[in-house]
């Protein structure tokens, strides 16, 4: 149970949801106990583990906007609307934090699963390239592309909608600005 | 406070998220509740988990358990250089491994052992698998970047890109000419050195293993096609290459002034100093606004509707003889304003018959040399171009 809190949390950055992130993984130590035999002789364990966590997110996801579209085809998100990630309250944690986590979680909604995947197992799970190309089953190349887009709609959605996340008071470098100069107009 | 560097920046904000997540979270209760309700319902009965069955339950299953591995490890034993999956590599993927040729050769030095498995070579790849281990206490992959392949002539092909994973290597290498493609080659695999890890020191090689391989021709196609001319730079395609797992594209770019890099212009992706642009079709995360379709300065548009776009991009210039070379920092066209770039590709059309429509968006123009002060220079087309496959 020694990567239990790494998938619960990479679980939870995908699918933004406290609950549904320990049922993901839940389900996947099941699965991955039921198909041990299907883990390859001298593999890592963690990272046949994560692919099996991505995949009921995905799935979890899948079933998500299928319900969502079914009851509440009404609703419909605007880039400026304010954060709807519910982040648990919790009396160890300001209430500046809480609303950080919350922004941080609105703007990896704005990302396309795929672009989350990425985003997540590189900066939250610390994987190179190779191991996520791995881990996805894509090429390098394509991991190296996602990345790319993953960060420029990232700082794209943290500038329109929280760019107090990167701006602090005493004004630093944006996140990707050094790649925005007169290539992408 | 948020720390300056990007990647700082992105990690600090996931991981100040994902504390959400208590530290404390435990999912063993409900994973015991859960594995025993599923033990009550297979077995109809709450007594089926009581600890007199358990005993002869755990014993039958350490049994098969060892049986079970047992089997699995002479099954991994026997057929490990065939079943060692060609990892990423959408093309190989799709091939037989009766196309590869099966080398099984060592080579021992400075306490690491490289292991050459298979190798396969068609126009648009050269690739090879291998097993890199270690005698020493250090249980790290090592890493080889500085690896090439060389042939009989002396013409030495660099490595494109390289998957390791717990010691078992997929490395690809740039593809033979096309005149090499028509017999057996006999090919020398060249480890200069051995990166064993962040920590220590680089360990100096040579490691070195010469093999012999069957390629993959496939179908080579001349193109005569009338340059197209945008902002006074020509290009035209000369020569496409159809094989079993990918494609070959060879392109002149004329009209290009002396010091132009030839690494700004072999970079067909927006993201700045990486030539790989990989990008499958139907992946939604390739879009943006400022280029074709899925996101790509260049795209291949097959008879089946099946869009590629490169995996590498190689210069072939005066010294290269016939070998495509990945461009160095300082690397500039030259008098004549002429380079030609062979496209790489590493998945083929599955149908072949009809045409295939070439669309490049733009170059990207600058100067090579250390002391200009001018910015990168986007030139826009498009150039697009259809190539008749019957040719």
């Amino acid at each position: 149970m020694r990567y239990q809190l790494t998938a619960v949390r990479i679980a939870y950055l995908l699918v933004q949801d406290h609950a549904a992130a320990e049922d993901i993984v839940q389900d996947s130590f099941l699965l991955a106990y039921r198909g041990c035999r299907q883990f390859r002789e001298g593999s890592l364990f963690a990272p046949w583990f994560y692919r099996i966590v991505l995949n009921e997110a995905r799935q979890h996801l899948r079933t998500a906007k299928r319900h969502r579209e079914s009851s509440l085809d009404t609703l419909q998100l605007t880039e400026e609307s304010s954060p709807s990630v519910l982040v648990e309250s919790d009396p160890s944690v300001g209430v500046e934090r809480t609303e950080e986590r919350a922004a941080i979680l609105d703007v990896l909604r704005r990302l396309t699963p795929k672009q989350r995947e990425v985003l997540v197992l590189r900066y939250y799970g610390g994987y190179t390239d190779q191991e996520i190309a791995r881990i996805l089953s894509v090429p390098g190349g394509t991991v190296r592309w996602r990345l790319h887009t993953a960060l420029r709609a990232f700082e794209r959605a943290i500038r329109r909608v929280h760019p107090w996340l990167i701006e602090p008071e005493s004004g630093h470098t944006l996140i990707l600005a050094q790649d925005e100069g007169g290539t992408h107009p | 406070m948020i720390p300056k560097n990007t990647d700082q920046q992105v990690a600090h904000l996931l991981r100040e998220a994902a504390e959400t997540i208590p530290q404390d979270t435990n999912l063993l209760p409900r994973l015991q509740r859960r594995l025993a309700v599923a033990a009550t319902k297979s077995g109809g009965s709450s007594h089926f988990v009581t600890q007199p069955h358990i005993i002869p339950r755990w014993g039958y299953l350490a049994v098969s358990g060892i049986l079970v591995a047992g089997l699995l490890l002479s099954a991994f034993t026997f057929a490990r250089p065939l079943i060692l999956s060609w990892f990423g590599d959408q093309g190989l993927k799709g091939l037989s491994l009766q196309n590869a040729t099966l080398v099984n050769r060592t080579v021992t030095a400075q306490g690491f052992t490289v292991r050459l498995e298979q190798v396969y070579a068609d126009a648009a790849r050269t690739a090879l698998t291998m097993q890199v281990s270690s005698s020493g206490t250090n249980q790290a992959t090592p890493r080889l970047d500085t690896t090439y392949l060389a042939d009989s002539q002396g013409r030495r092909y660099p490595l494109l890109t390289s998957s390791q994973v717990q010691g078992d290597g997929l490395f690809e290498f740039a593809p033979l000419p096309n005149e090499a493609l028509n017999a057996q080659q006999t090919l020398t695999l060249v480890v200069q050195e051995m990166l064993p890890g962040s920590a220590a020191p680089p360990v100096a090689g040579p490691w070195q293993i010469t093999f012999h391989v069957q390629p993959h021709n496939g179908r080579s196609i001349p193109l005569a096609l009338t340059p197209q001319i945008h902002n006074d730079v020509a290009i035209q395609p000369e020569r496409l290459d159809l094989a079993p797992a990918g494609i070959r594209l060879a392109v002149r770019i004329s009209g290009l002034k002396a010091d132009t890099s030839l690494a700004a212009l072999a970079n067909f992706t927006e993201q700045s100093g990486d030539i790989i642009v990989g990008c499958p079709p139907g992946s939604d995360s390739c879009v943006s606004t400022s280029s074709t379709g899925n996101g790509a300065l260049l795209q291949l548009r097959g008879p089946d509707g099946t869009v590629l776009m490169p995996n590498w991009v190689v210069v072939q210039d005066e010294s290269s003889q016939g070998v495509g070379s990945i461009p160095g920092a300082g690397q500039v066209v030259g008098a004549n304003g002429t380079v030609v770039l062979e496209f790489l590709f590493s998945q083929p059309f599955h149908a072949t018959p009809g045409t295939v429509h070439l669309a490049i968006d733009q170059l990207h123009l600058a100067s090579g040399s250390a002391s200009s002060q001018a910015p990168e220079q986007i030139v826009s087309g498009p150039w697009t171009f259809s190539l008749p496959l019957s040719a």
